[in-house]
């Protein structure tokens, strides 16, 4: 477990030392922020039900504008339990849930008109993740780790507006990935002996869709305020064996300008 | 604007389809949970070859007699039927009935009494998931019940038993656990690093798709190696990860294994629950020896002894007696 995590970590560091390396000097934000999840989960190496549950998490982002666009850098990471029809199930029937992710991001601004209403963006995320469930009913193959790293187009965007004498700001993504590098349970016995099958993906192996929403608010006389998100993940892996994942996450934060 | 009103459509639509994209496939309906059992199986479980079974000709068996089945207790019955055609220690079925599985010779369990009553006036001590005591003639005797709790307690028995003659493990009646504690406990015996099994997986649907296979290593650990003469005591009932340990203790070159066949368990068993929510657990892989040899059914001893009821009822341990000969002898 300890190489797992230690795995994970190193990705989400690598992936915001890469973006601090290609922010320019301009005034950069950070985010951060307290999220809840509610996930599903259909894995058909555990069984074809469907599995419901919940993980609180803490994000960060590190934001920065561009000449015209914007990069950001997010991490998050989550610890929860999946079940079967109640919350309240017997610890024994759960499914202990860990997640990671990190995100790396670029969009570039469609318009260049000096006030749009809308601005819209396109861009282009990497996102790289790593979920262990635990069964806990089980026994050799309690633990099922997937980490998944994927490239995908995005568009973005954003409406800032006044509303009681403040300033808001609406935003929105959508990304669908069109490759992946996957390392996945093997077909019977996941994870045995630390031996995953590794691959590159794409459409018809591995399917995602994220989503995002976000109201910022300024706080009065400055320009850091917080903000609400919510986010929609969806996530479809046929691999070794079929696993569909859909994550709703509420999330709120600070933003603070460097 | 409009191309805006169509994302925010597009949104709503993904965010509201989650439910119909990872439908839940929960019945109650038998011949439906049959289905699920019987492909699960198909696909994954790792010996219908090495044990000749047909699984389709006992699906047309099976599955007809789950038309009048009703839910429930009849349902798990033909299920324990068509599993108990297996014949596999590894195979169990849970349900709110009770749990199934196959039980591999219980007529030749051994009597744990016996040891003190060969052997009296020394308690045990327990350390960490071993009983252990002296014998007479300086013999150190460890009794390892199960590999389901952690074996970390051997360094402090070895230390224990350093200066002995020689050393009895029995592994009797020990049904198995965690290959993982097995394989600690193995290789704090082991002087060098050396091959002692091979694991193959299944990695696909066919009865004979299987991984190349992983090979496991001794790993030697501990302040000390121990290098006096050590007696295995075996039976049938040493079952699963017990095996395991038999078969990388048979490697070392200081071991005896001495009494009955294990009742081998070569495969790691998986679990699945099934539509139902009941649960299956079987075996998913097979493991052999540095050489080869599939202990599916067993791993045979160096010394075979029959384990005689007539001893066992006037409380002699024929086993311990030989053991104690094969260390004193050296």
């Amino acid at each position: 477990m300890k190489k797992k995590i230690l795995t994970s970590l190193t990705i989400n560091l690598l992936s915001g030392l890469c973006c601090c390396q290609s922010i320019s000097d301009k005034p950069a934000c950070i985010q951060l922020c307290a999220a809840e999840t509610l996930l599903t989960l259909k894995d058909q190496i555990i069984s074809k039900l469907r599995y419901k549950g919940s993980a609180p998490g803490i994000s960060a982002r590190l934001q920065q504008s561009a000449r015209n666009g914007f990069y950001f850098a997010d991490l998050h990471c989550e610890k929860g339990f999946y079940t079967r029809n109640s919350y309240f199930s017997p610890a024994a029937k759960r499914i202990d849930h860990l997640g990671f992710r990190a995100q790396l991001a670029y969009f570039q601004s469609l318009r260049s008109r000096k006030a749009p209403r809308w601005r819209l963006f396109v861009g282009g995320l990497i996102s790289g993740l790593m979920d262990d469930n635990e069964v806990l009913r089980f026994s050799n193959s309690r633990n099922i780790t997937y980490g998944i790293v994927d490239i995908a187009p995005a568009i973005a965007m954003q409406r800032a507006f006044r509303l009681f004498n403040r300033n808001w700001r609406f935003d929105s993504s959508l990304s669908i990935p069109i490759a992946a590098y996957t390392w996945t349970p093997q077909y019977s016995i996941p994870n045995f002996n630390d031996s995953y099958y590794r691959g590159l993906q794409t459409f018809g192996h591995y399917f995602r869709v994220l989503t995002r929403a976000a109201l910022h608010c300024e706080l009065p006389r400055s320009a850091n305020g917080f903000f609400l998100a919510y986010e929609w993940n969806y996530r479809q892996l046929s691999v070794k064996n079929k696993v569909q994942s859909a994550a709703q996450r509420c999330t709120i934060g600070l933003s603070i300008y460097l | 604007m409009k191309k805006i009103y169509l994302y925010i459509a597009v949104c709503l639509f993904l965010w509201s389809c989650e439910q119909a994209l990872i439908q839940d496939e929960k019945t109650t309906d038998p011949q439906a949970v049959f289905d699920d059992l019987w492909q699960t199986m198909r696909d994954k479980y790792a010996f219908f070859t090495y044990r000749h079974i047909d699984w389709d000709a006992l699906r047309s068996i099976y599955r007809p007699q789950m038309q009048n089945a009703h839910a429930g207790k009849a349902e798990f019955e033909i299920l324990c039927r068509l599993l108990s055609e297996l014949h596999d220690g590894h195979v169990n079925l849970y349900s709110p009935f009770g749990t199934w599985g196959w039980i591999i010779d219980p007529g030749k369990a051994f009597d744990f009494g016996a040891i003190d009553r060969n052997d009296p006036g020394r308690g045990y001590q327990i350390s960490g998931g071993l009983m252990h005591k002296w014998l007479a003639g300086d013999i150190g005797y460890i009794y390892i019940h199960s590999f389901n709790k952690p074996v970390d307690g051997i360094e402090e028995v070895l230390q224990k038993y350093e200066n002995s003659k020689g050393l009895i493990l029995d592994v009797r009646d020990n049904g198995g656990g965690f290959i993982k504690n097995a394989k600690i406990l193995g290789d704090r015996f082991a002087k060098k690093r050396q091959l002692v099994l091979k694991q193959f997986y299944k990695n696909g649907p066919g009865y004979t798709d299987f991984t190349k296979g992983y090979e496991v290593y001794t790993k030697p650990w501990g302040r000390f190696y121990y290098d006096k003469p050590i007696v295995l005591l075996t039976n049938r009932r040493s079952y699963s990860a017990t095996s395991y340990f038999c078969v990388l203790m048979k490697a070392l070159p200081n071991v005896t294994m001495l009494g009955d066949t294990t009742g081998g368990g070569s495969g790691i068993p998986i679990d699945y629950v099934l539509v139902n929510g009941w649960r299956l657990r079987f075996p998913a892989s097979y493991t052999t020896d540095a050489e080869g040899f599939n202990f599916e059914s067993g791993v045979p001893p160096d010394i075979r002894i029959e384990s005689h009821i007539d001893a066992r009822q006037q409380g002699i341990d024929l086993y311990l007696a030989e053991a104690k000969k094969i260390i004193l002898r050296r």
